[in-house]
């Protein structure tokens, strides 16, 4: 292994392995929220390459400690420093929880860290393994193993990953042959022949390629048996996808819009809100396809941690929107979405179940297991823009991450759609009137509101050009995607987002906002209330929605000046739901807007009206966890560190024992029959550690023949030919010379032994 | 009984004297010198013109005793070894003369080529010690080795040895051709004067009669025995074999193993003085199924046999 850079054909398969490594774990990217490329790679390589140049076992093992705790900070605790000590204590705590949920056989609830942690663990220990394998020239095994595994990871989840099985047949074929040469080379001779290694190259590469060549060329018959998942479920074995990346259970794909909408009047949850009138948020998606929207390569999830914990990923509002905390309680019928919808901008979020997670780029907050929940109770921010500072903005002073992403459009959109947005937008001087000249184009009687005749585009016509310039009639998906096509045309930066609309008031009750009891209105949200909106970007007050669907209207609150009296700017806007009248609100909104932010978005304000009482209990033992952390991190520890190094201990058994049993060895006195015999079977099992195994038809003689011709000399020998007179013959006993002789022999081998591997 | 080195070193003298004559046969030398230390005899099979006369006459040669060839013909009769009975005219009575198969070292070249009464005539004297000849038995000497030779039985005018016969020969051998430097040595050495005419007698009769008696001394443990008999009893078991080793094969096959391990200057035997002359001791005792034939085939699976044996290699517990 030590001189493996030596030889160049050991690095190209060495190399190869890695490929077909880096193949094998690149689906975690699309199946986990672990989908850090660089990350991901470095993980395997660094202790892979550390173990390959003979560094010790301990280095790699640090390395992947060291990496596995990089990994846990960027995708969990990417809000604090890499050396502050805080998350390192939340991530003990958390994984002492999930040991202990673990351990009293609740699987289920193990959290995303949790799982991410033990994710790691199992590729280090896979990793060594791996080099295991490379260093006893099991290729075959590794090579088919990895072609099983891909092939699990196509059948039976989302993931596409036949593509990639070619290449890895390809490496992993030529990765045996290489592998072959060398074991052949040295069996010939010493010497490395350039020539020959690359002959034997061109040879391996024919034939690969001519293996490639008829298996592309050859009939495909299809399969028997289309899927062993399809038959899984046809006899009720598993319900629903195994393994399927289930990411949104709230109809997720609006890649294709238009067509008739059907209105369906079941109640979804009823929301009990201490402020204003508001638009419940779903999901934002930024990538317009030309038919609709897609989010992109969505599914990284951070983790809603102590209710307030990342929720800052989807903060909506710059400092120059002025918020009024308040809180909501949510209760969801059955039919309700596996998504906790939100209000203005989330302070904190908290539901009947008690682990969450965060969706940083479709803003969304859902549970960990992607079930529906009974109830939600948040205390959100509840935003009045302030139109100054809107109209502030001029050109395009976005930051460039902002850039890159909201303003994408498709390359074959319609030029006359540029050209309109264009014209909408020639007269505005300032980002906010060209906000509202797009979106009272869009209010204008040009276009007409229905959910029935709407048609779908057909063939390559883009749905913005189809609705703007042709059928002219549409609902709100339109209308809003229609806005944000024409402002990212104009150079704003623009989302679209989908949620439901603020619902219907049925009544009035209480609630409790920061301890004092304030009066709460609840509305009754349905199916039929979902919508969809533009947020628009400006920059200093962040994303602030505007509805362009006609009849419909954003209840948000805009002022005119940062302290005195608010006013909805645009004149068509009128609330649909009856209870939240405007006026009324935004005094209340008015009121309130001079709390600063920063008082407000205190975590700790105690500001969540009724805890559920399995968060009550999980808080106690968080708190219980606290005091006594150092048993549980000991028991952690123990439950992680025993198993690897069991693992550790039994794939260097060879070498551990082979030194216990040599070092027992040298000090075994030999005085008679009975130690002699047990000091041979002694010698015998240290010889079969080191790969010299007797075979059974094997005589002693003829096997001593052959460890002496390993391990050069006599000693094997001439301990044998003493052990054969003692037990092939009549005597017995063994003289002092005999003894001394024995010992000499005996420490010979051990001390060959312990040499021996060191030159290998 | 400790193993004594003067025996040994006899031994040793004596294959070294052949050897200045006999160019890289070390290890067929060490065999005759086997049955000639376990008292059995030795068949010598191989094509013409290998050494095998030569071999055999400077073994007879360095041992000091009276030594006999007969050249079998085909028209050579019993009497023509056994010896007859001639008619003294002078004292009017038959007085036996005895034939060649008196002798104490007898070389028996080609007894392929004589027919099957004169043939059974030498086995007999072979398994019994004794000759008959009108009636009366003549004891043939204390020290009777007999060293045949015979050509390969698809040579033409030849006599087939009956298999079932053949045991009366404790081992078979085969000389093979010499290699092409020890073939260089024989153009070197037997070139000029013939070194076999200058070997001297370096063993006695009494000597070699009292190595005999060591001989059979030499320890054989129980596991030994045990080994031996697996290997026996897997040549009847074996389905390739029509006729297993009989159990006449089997004392010749101790015996075999103990004068191994006394050339080999030990007093006990070891696995290895079993698996070394198992091929030429078993070999000519089995009979293989359908049309193998030939000795090479039957030693090539006796090895094989022996590779599937599992070598006793003593416990813990039986050690003393």
């Amino acid at each position: 292994m030590r001189n493996k850079f030596r030889k160049w054909p050991h690095l190209l398969s060495w190399l190869l392995a890695v490929f077909i490594f880096w193949t094998c774990v690149r689906p975690v990217m699309t199946l986990t929220i672990l989908n850090q490329p660089l990350q991901l790679f470095l993980f395997f390589f660094i202790p892979l390459l550390l173990l390959s140049i003979g560094a010790p076992f301990w280095l790699a093992g640090l390395a992947g400690i060291l990496q596995t705790g990089w990994a846990i900070h960027n995708y969990f605790f990417n809000d604090l420093p890499l050396l502050d000590s805080q998350w390192l204590v939340r991530t003990v705590r958390e994984l002492n929880r999930n040991a202990r949920m673990v351990w009293q056989g609740n699987l289920t609830g193990m959290s995303d860290l949790f799982s991410a942690f033990l994710f790691y663990v199992l590729l280090w220990l896979i990793c060594v393994v791996v080099w295991r394998w490379l260093k006893t020239g099991r290729l075959y095994l590794y090579f088919f193993l990895s072609v099983a595994a891909i092939s699990m990871v196509d059948t039976f989840t989302d993931v596409k990953a036949a593509q990639s099985l070619p290449f890895v047949i390809v490496a992993g074929l030529l990765m045996v042959g290489i592998e072959n040469y060398s074991r052949l080379d040295e069996a010939a001779g010493p010497a490395v022949n350039r020539t020959g290694f690359i002959k034997w190259l061109l040879i391996v590469t024919a034939s690969l390629f001519l293996i490639l060549a008829t298996g592309f060329a050859g009939p495909k018959m299809d399969p028997r048996w289309t899927s062993p998942l399809v038959y899984l479920q046809n006899k009720g074995l598993i319900s629903g996808g195994l393994l399927t990346s289930q990411r949104i259970g709230y109809d997720s794909d609006d890649t294709r819009l238009g067509g008739s909408l059907g209105m369906d009047a079941t109640v979804l949850f009823t929301a009990r809100i201490s402020g204003d009138a508001g638009y419940w948020r779903v999901a934002t998606k930024h990538i317009y396809t030309g038919k609709g929207w897609s989010a992109g390569k969505s599914g990284y999830f951070v983790p809603l941690v102590d209710r307030t914990q990342n929720l800052n990923r989807i903060a909506l509002y710059g400092k120059n929107t002025k918020t009024t905390k308040q809180s909501a309680r949510l209760t969801f019928t059955n039919d309700s979405p596996a998504i906790l919808p939100y209000i203005g901008q989330p302070a904190s979020v908290a539901a009947s179940n008690p682990t969450l997670k965060i969706n940083p780029d479709a803003g969304q907050v859902l549970t960990a297991d992607e079930k529906p929940v009974r109830t939600e109770t948040i205390s959100y921010l509840q935003p009045v823009y302030q139109i100054p500072s809107l109209r502030r903005v001029k050109g395009s002073p976005d930051p460039e991450s902002i850039r890159s992403r909201y303003l994408q459009l498709p390359g074959e959109l319609p030029d006359r759609v540029r050209t309109l947005a264009r014209k909408l937008t020639a007269k505005s001087t300032n980002r906010y009137d060209a906000v509202m000249a797009v979106m009272n184009y869009l209010k204008s009687p040009r276009f007409s509101y229905s959910t029935d005749q709407v048609p779908r585009p057909a063939g390559n016509q883009d749905y913005v050009d189809q609705f703007l310039f042709t059928s002219r009639t549409g609902y709100c998906d339109n209308f809003s995607t229609s806005m944000v096509v024409l402002l990212r045309s104009a150079g704003i930066p623009a989302r679209w987002v989908k949620g439901f609309t603020s619902g219907e008031y049925t009544g009035q009750t209480e609630a409790r906002v920061n301890g004092k009891t304030v009066p709460a209105s609840i509305y009754q949200v349905k199916n039929s209330d979902a919508h969809s909106w533009a947020d628009v970007y400006f920059p200093g007050s962040g994303w602030v929605s505007f509805d362009p669907t006609p009849t419909f209207a954003d209840p948000s609150v805009f002022t005119e000046t940062g302290s005195s009296g608010s006013s909805s700017p645009a004149s068509g806007r009128t609330p649909r739901t009856p209870g939240a009248s405007s006026s009324t609100s935004s005094a209340q909104a008015a009121s309130r807007s001079n709390r600063t932010p920063a008082q407000s978005m205190a975590p700790d304000s105690g500001s969540v009206p009724q805890k559920s009482p399995f968060s009550d209990h999980s808080g106690k033992q968080a708190a219980a966890g606290h005091v006594s952390l150092l048993p549980r991190l000991l028991s952690v520890a123990a439950g992680i560190l025993v198993p690897a190094v069991l693992l550790v201990a039994f794939l260097t058994r060879k070498s551990w024992l082979s030194r216990l049993l040599s070092r027992r060895l040298t000090r075994l006195a030999v005085t008679d029959g009975v130690s002699f015999n047990r000091a041979y079977a002694r010698v015998l099992s240290l010889l079969r550690l080191n790969g010299m195994r007797r075979k059974d038809s094997q005589t002693l003689r003829e096997f001593a023949e052959e460890v002496d011709g390993k391990i050069s000399g006599r000693a094997m020998q001439e301990l044998t030919q003493r052990y054969e007179q003692l037990i092939y013959s009549d005597q017995a006993g063994l003289s002092r010379a005999d003894q001394s002789a024995i010992m000499t022999n005996l420490r010979l081998i051990a001390a060959k032994l312990a040499d021996a591997p060191k030159k290998s | 009984m400790t193993p004594s080195p003067a025996s040994h070193q006899l031994i040793a003298d004596m294959i070294d004297h052949v050897e200045t004559v006999v160019v890289g046969k070390r290890k067929i030398i060490r065999l005759i010198t086997v049955a000639l230390l376990a008292g059995g005899h030795v068949l010598i099979e191989d094509i013409p013109g290998v050494g095998k006369t030569v071999l055999v006459r400077s073994i007879a040669r360095s041992i000091g005793a009276d030594f006999k060839r007969i050249q079998f013909t085909p028209d050579l009769l019993p009497s023509d070894i056994t010896g007859m009975s001639v008619f003294n005219q002078k004292t009017g009575e038959f007085q036996f003369r005895p034939g060649p198969l008196m002798g104490n070292v007898v070389l028996a070249d080609e007894i392929n080529r004589t027919s099957p009464k004169t043939q059974s005539a030498l086995l007999e004297g072979m398994a019994e010690g004794r000759v008959t000849v009108d009636g009366t038995t003549h004891k043939l000497p204390d020290l009777f080795f007999v060293m045949a030779t015979q050509n390969p039985i698809e040579y033409e005018g030849t006599y087939a040895l009956p298999e079932a016969q053949l045991d009366r020969f404790l081992l078979k051998l085969s000389m093979g051709y010499p290699s092409r430097a020890d073939e260089l040595a024989i153009l070197n050495r037997l070139s000029g004067e013939n070194p076999l005419e200058r070997l001297q007698p370096v063993l006695t009769i009494e000597q070699i009669l009292e190595l005999r008696r060591q001989v059979r001394e030499v320890y054989v443990s129980d596991s030994m025995k045990n080994y031996l008999l697996d290997i026996v009893e897997a040549t009847r078991h074996h389905p390739d074999i029509y006729l297993g080793v009989s159990p006449r094969g089997s004392l010749a096959f101790l015996q075999a193993a103990r004068a191994y391990a006394f050339i080999c200057r030990r007093n006990y035997t070891v696995p290895d003085d079993l698996k070394e002359v198992a091929p030429y001791v078993l070999g000519h005792r089995i009979i293989l199924r359908g049309d193998q034939t030939g000795g090479q085939k039957a030693a090539e699976l006796i090895r094989s046999i022996i590779a599937s044996i599992h070598v006793p290699v003593r416990t813990k517990e039986s050690i003393r």
